[in-house]
């Protein structure tokens, strides 16, 4: 860290408030919630086929087991389908049906809900439902979804492509002749899961009397899953309640509005009972959108000093068998060129992306999206053209870094950035990684070869509605809100529009309150999660929550300090201008005059002799809306060391470094913890994880046996320090920050690995990285002796 | 992911276990540790009408030295087995291939038996009973037999074993004094079911040559196997790098290695050779080869 420990609340490095619960074991997850009497346990009877026609639905079966039920897309006749995608230039669209009435089109695709008294009866029942399919030829790659006659997974789109954009810069065609270098490669990434440890699942409750829906879902996005349940029911949403529980991870997989949720409130009204499903692993490797199945292929020209002229990109998504909601099938299309240009300066950029539709499980939201893919090709061709110009990779990058006096800057794709410190991220990194005595390193084990990798990136975060508005991502509001109401104690409740997952907001947005309010984080309880308690709000995703809701947060705090200051004033007979808000009181700057805050609360609340000052109304309580104007950029460089064992081809990490830059950190031991878990969930894609169907769609990595994830044992220590430089863009001087880890971790550890491989002559191109291809690598290039 | 209905028996004793074992030996499983039967229920892809559940049942978890043989009773723990100092005395083989048999927790509840019962193509304690000729002590009603683990292994998950059969305890002989083992093993992760795995048991000569050795693998065939091919080959001479990588790569050659989404036969093969000469050659206290 920078500078000195900072003085108040913000930038403390304060244990969460949440954690206590957790540890002990007394958080409460959906599957923890007392059910109320009468429940019945859902099971969602899925396609085992990746494209088949439904021939018939026979659930007589389930008379043998007490009490159990299934309901067909017969039964609720009603049911609209999805559409995903709205009619917008580059789109089509297409629909998803909650539950299949002709065909399926993706292993896991719901046919039928099953329910019964409990869920072992359920899944008894559900074996019992015969359902007659006549398979379809599958499409399950982007290849065989591009291919001339290849069929279509919608007929909407009958070449399978979902969403299309194509965008050429002014002069690009003439920047990109005349530079004198040209570096092509294709880089593919890995399609994985996003592994919550607690799959989704939902309960649904329907009180006809009082006319209220109530439905607890294990999600990021408690106010869009209330808006689709009122879209497709025609619910009015003052009638609707959702509530997120305590979720165990989401990571982007739970920011999706899924089928299960809305069938889960129709069963619930249609039966008068109340429906619970707590999703398995099986369910959730099938159903929960899958990620990153993605190539970018790149055509890089450079002009003889190794700066960049142009790039051109054609970037191709597989994106499953529907688009989800919100996101829409370009979540991920939409997402890697958007990200691309990273924090290089280059004017000239060409792309063309789609997204494409094949009889797999919905791709969708993971932490960083596309960006790991895109800053995987850039920095992989920035290593490459390194090489071949002969310069280190260090340098390279130093002549495309943007600088300072290049802010703010818009980007290639039309990005703003305030301001950002690239050039000392990474002179920082380089330093802490110990970059320069790497070579005393490498031959240190006879045994091994060892790489090291560098990887500069960047993380667009604390998106608005205008971005949502460009993207024609119209089910996002973008904006975000907080209710700030200060309680007669001189406590305050701190309801956010967001739900948390382990972000640590309960913590973070009271630091960020309390600093202006002149009391503890400890004194502000925050409540999200609840659309009954939240004010209305997009929802937890795409590290926008320190910067939307945090100005949300921040402008609700200064109106109520504001206001306690008038109240202040009046009581000290002093200029409102004149109090300062600290230590639980209001004090009259440089008098040694105060009250306390409670006394303030007191007199705000009419408990006091004196009351409020002429003509201002009672209370502390406040909502306010925060629209952030435009993204903010954070940054960071890491640089990994890896070995690869001779004998076997497994890659270990034996360095790994950050140096990292989110504007001003509000709690630097809750970012120091979200950068390490993104590095883990970069650690894995890159080395060790795979989603793999056969050929026909079926996919075969549905346990925790055969989808690999790393454990701490694989895990590095991690040195991380931390740049601040305020952000101009946002309140408070954040930037969100908490998918840069997995953005970085991915391209530096293939970096690494092609640093290892460089006296083999190879260059790897795809995740993940596999002992195998390494071994073989190892033992038929025996390449150059002075490496 | 939940089992279908099944009746749960807990028997108090052998005898008991093995008389419910003969009643219900139509659709009857032993549950042990539960580590790999729990798994396999709630993914249905067992469906036993019984389970004989051991854990109640007693004279089951001994660990003993006796007559030059180490006697490990069927429901000892992993774990317990791993710590236990006659292991450490008569089998120190089988206390280091433990080690990485799943992580601690799994280890605290799974059994010795269970593992064994199992035959899972990964599992570290099948290699090192073939490597150390353990012997399979099976109960039935009204009787018992015993047989080599060589015998009692068939296939991946398929054993001698009948369902009115259990599994009471595993013998292995005391290994001859002065031998030294050695245990290896990869997966895709650093904690992982093996991929790949070698056990090693190296008696040295007077003369520093190779008095006897046994080499059992993992993941050379559908099973873990006996290389007997580099035990012949390697007896008698001494362990040197040429040597012993000759041995190896000729016996693998002959062995068929599963492909699968963990790993191709080739790159299992080639593994195993970097693997078997690296536990002979640290087994017979030899240097390093030169890479
Ligand atoms: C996360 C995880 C990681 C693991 N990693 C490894 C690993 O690295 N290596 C490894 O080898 N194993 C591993 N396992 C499997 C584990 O070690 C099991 O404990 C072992 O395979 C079975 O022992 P158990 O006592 O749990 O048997 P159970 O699961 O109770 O039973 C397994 C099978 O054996 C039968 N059986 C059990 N005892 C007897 C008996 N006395 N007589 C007859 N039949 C019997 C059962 O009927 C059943 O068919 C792992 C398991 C988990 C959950």
């Amino acid at each position: 860290m920078d500078g000195p420990a900072p003085a108040g609340p913000f930038g403390a490095r304060l244990p969460r408030k949440e954690d206590p619960r957790l540890l002990r074991g007394e958080a409460r997850f959906l599957d923890d919630i007392e059910v109320p009497p009468g429940t019945l346990h859902a099971v969602f009877l899925r396609s085992p086929h990746a494209h088949a026609r439904i021939l018939g639905i026979d659930a007589s079966g389930v008379r043998d087991i007490p009490g159990a039920l299934v309901l067909t897309a017969a039964d609720l006749p009603q049911l609209p389908p999805l559409r995903p995608d709205l009619p917008l230039p580059g789109f089509a669209v297409t629909e998803r049906p909650l539950l299949c009435r002709d065909l399926v089109r993706f292993v896991g695709d719901c046919v039928a809900i099953v329910l019964a008294e409990d869920a072992y009866a359920a899944e008894d029942a559900a074996e019992l439902v015969a359902v007659d399919y006549e398979p379809l030829p599958a499409i399950v790659t982007l290849e065989q979804a591009l291919a001339e006659g290849a069929g279509s997974v919608h007929r909407e789109a009958p070449d399978n492509v979902l969403f299309r954009n194509q965008v050429t810069t002014e002069g690009f065609d003439a920047a990109f002749a005349a530079a004198p270098h040209v570096f092509r490669e294709t880089f593919v990434g890995s399609r994985v899961a996003t592994v919550s440890l607690e799959p989704r699942g939902c309960l649904a409750r329907h009180d006809p009397g009082l006319d209220e829906t109530v439905l607890w879902s294990s999600t990021q996005v408690p106010h869009l899953v209330r808006n689709m349940l009122c879209e497709v029911l025609g619910l009015a949403d003052t009638a609707v309640r959702v509530i997120a529980p305590d979720v165990g991870g989401g990571f982007g997989v739970k920011a999706s509005v899924y089928p299960e949720e809305i069938l889960a409130i129709a069963a619930a009204r249609l039966l008068g009972r109340p429906v619970k499903w707590a999703g398995d692993r099986q369910d959730d490797f099938l159903s929960s959108s899958h990620a990153r199945d993605m190539r970018f292929g790149v055509e890089m020209a450079m002009d003889a000093d190794g700066v960049l002229a142009a790039i051109r990109i054609d970037v191709l998504a597989n994106a499953g068998a529907y688009g989800g909601i919100p996101f829409g099938s370009s979540i991920e299309a939409g997402g890697g060129p958007r990200t691309f240009p990273g924090p290089y300066r280059f004017r000239h950029y060409a792309f063309r992306t789609r997204a494409v539709a094949t009889h797999t499980t919905p791709s969708g939201p993971y932490r960083g999206v596309a960006a790991p893919i895109a800053f995987m090709a850039f920095e992989g061709m920035m290593d490459r053209a390194a090489a071949a110009l002969g310069l280190t990779r260090e340098e390279i990058r130093r002549r495309n870094l943007l600088d300072t006096a290049d802010f703010p800057f818009v980007n290639a794709s039309g990005i703003r950035y305030d301001i950002a410190s690239h050039h000392r991220t990474l002179t920082k990194a380089l330093a802490l990684s110990e970059w320069e005595d790497f070579v005393l390193r490498r031959d240190a084990d006879p045994d091994k070869i060892r790489g090291i990798g560098i990887a500069c990136v960047t993380e667009q975060t604390g998106q608005g509605s205008t971005r949502y508005r460009a993207r024609g991502l119209l089910r996002i509001p973008g904006i975000e809100a907080a209710r700030l109401k200060m309680e007669p104690s001189g406590r305050a409740t701190l309801a956010v529009s967001q739900t948390t997952q382990g972000q640590g907001h309960l913590t973070t947005f009271a630091q960020m309150a309390a600093e202006h309010l002149g009391i503890p984080p400890a004194h502000i309880t925050v409540l999200e999660g609840d659309t009954a308690v939240s004010p209305f709000g997009s929802g937890t995703f795409a590290s926008r929550s320190v910067v939307a809701a945090g100005g949300a947060v921040i402008t609700a705090a200064e109106v109520i300090a504001k206001k306690m200051k008038r109240i202040a004033g009046h009581l000290l007979e002093a200029d409102e201008a004149d109090i300062v808000l600290r230590d639980g009181r209001a004090e009259v700057v440089g008098t040694g005059l105060s009250v306390t805050i409670e006394e303030v609360a007191r007199t705000a609340y009419a408990m006091r002799p004196k009351g409020v000052p002429p003509g201002e109304s009672f209370g502390l309580d406040t909502t306010e809306y925060w629209d952030q104007p435009f993204s903010s950029v954070s940054a960071a460089v890491h640089v990994a060391e890896v070995s690869i064992e001779k004998a076997t081809g497994r890659v270990k990490v034996e360095r790994y470094s950050i140096v990292h830059d989110c504007g001003r950190v509000v709690n630097p031991m809750i970012v120091d913890g979200q950068v390490h878990g993104a590095v883990v969930q970069g650690l894995g894609p890159a080395l060790m994880e795979r989603l793999v169907h056969d050929e026909h769609g079926q996919l075969l990595t549905t346990t925790l046996l055969d989808y690999t994830l790393p454990t701490a044992l694989d895990v590095p220590d991690i040195a991380m320090e931390h740049i601040e430089t305020p952000a101009l863009d946002t309140k408070g001087g954040v930037k969100g920050m908490a998918e840069g880890g997995t953005i970085g971790a991915i391209p530096v550890l293939l970096s690494a690995i092609n640093d290892a491989l460089r006296p083999h002559g190879a260059w790897i191109h795809a995740i993940p990285v596999r002992a195998e291809q390494l071994l073989r690598i190892i033992r038929t290039q025996p390449g150059t002796p002075e490496g | 992911m939940k089992p279908p209905p099944f009746r749960h028996l807990a028997p108090r004793s052998i005898e008991e276990a093995c008389d419910m074992l003969a009643e219900h030996a139509d659709s009857v499983r032993v549950l042990a540790g539960g580590q790999s039967l729990m798994a396999l229920l709630v993914m249905r892809m067992a469906r036993p009408a019984v389970l004989v559940d051991l854990n109640r049942c007693a004279g089951l978890d001994d660990i003993a030295v006796e007559g030059g043989v180490l006697r490990l009773g069927a429901m000892a723990r992993q774990i317990a087995v791993q710590r236990a100092p006659a292991v450490a005395q008569a089998a120190p083989l089988l206390a280091e291939a433990l080690h990485w048999a799943g992580p601690r927790a799994v280890r605290n509840r799974g059994t010795i038996g269970g593992s064994i019962a199992h035959a899972d193509p990964s599992s570290e304690a099948c290699c090192v009973a073939l490597c150390l000729d353990a012997r399979v002590v099976l109960a039935r009603r009204g009787g018992s037999r015993e047989m080599a683990a060589r015998d009692f292994f068939r296939d991946a998950l398929v054993t001698a074993a009948e369902p009115e059969e259990m599994v009471t305890e595993i013998r292995i002989p005391v290994l001859p004094p002065g031998t030294r083992c050695a245990f290896e093993e990869v997966g895709v992760r650093q904690a992982d079911l093996a991929m790949a795995g070698i056990a090693v048991a190296l008696t040295p000569a007077p003369d520093g040559g190779i008095a006897a050795l046994r080499v059992a693998a993992i993941g050379a065939g559908g099973l873990p196997l006996r290389l007997d091919a580099v035990e012949g080959a390697l007896r008698g001479r001494r362990a040197e790098p040429g040597l012993v990588r000759d041995a190896v790569r000729a016996a693998l050659a002959e062995c068929e290695p599963p492909s699968d989404l963990v790993a191709s036969a080739a790159h299992r093969r080639a593994v195993l050779e970097g693997l078997a000469e690296r536990a002979i050659l640290r087994a017979a206290g030899a240097e390093r080869a030169a890479a």
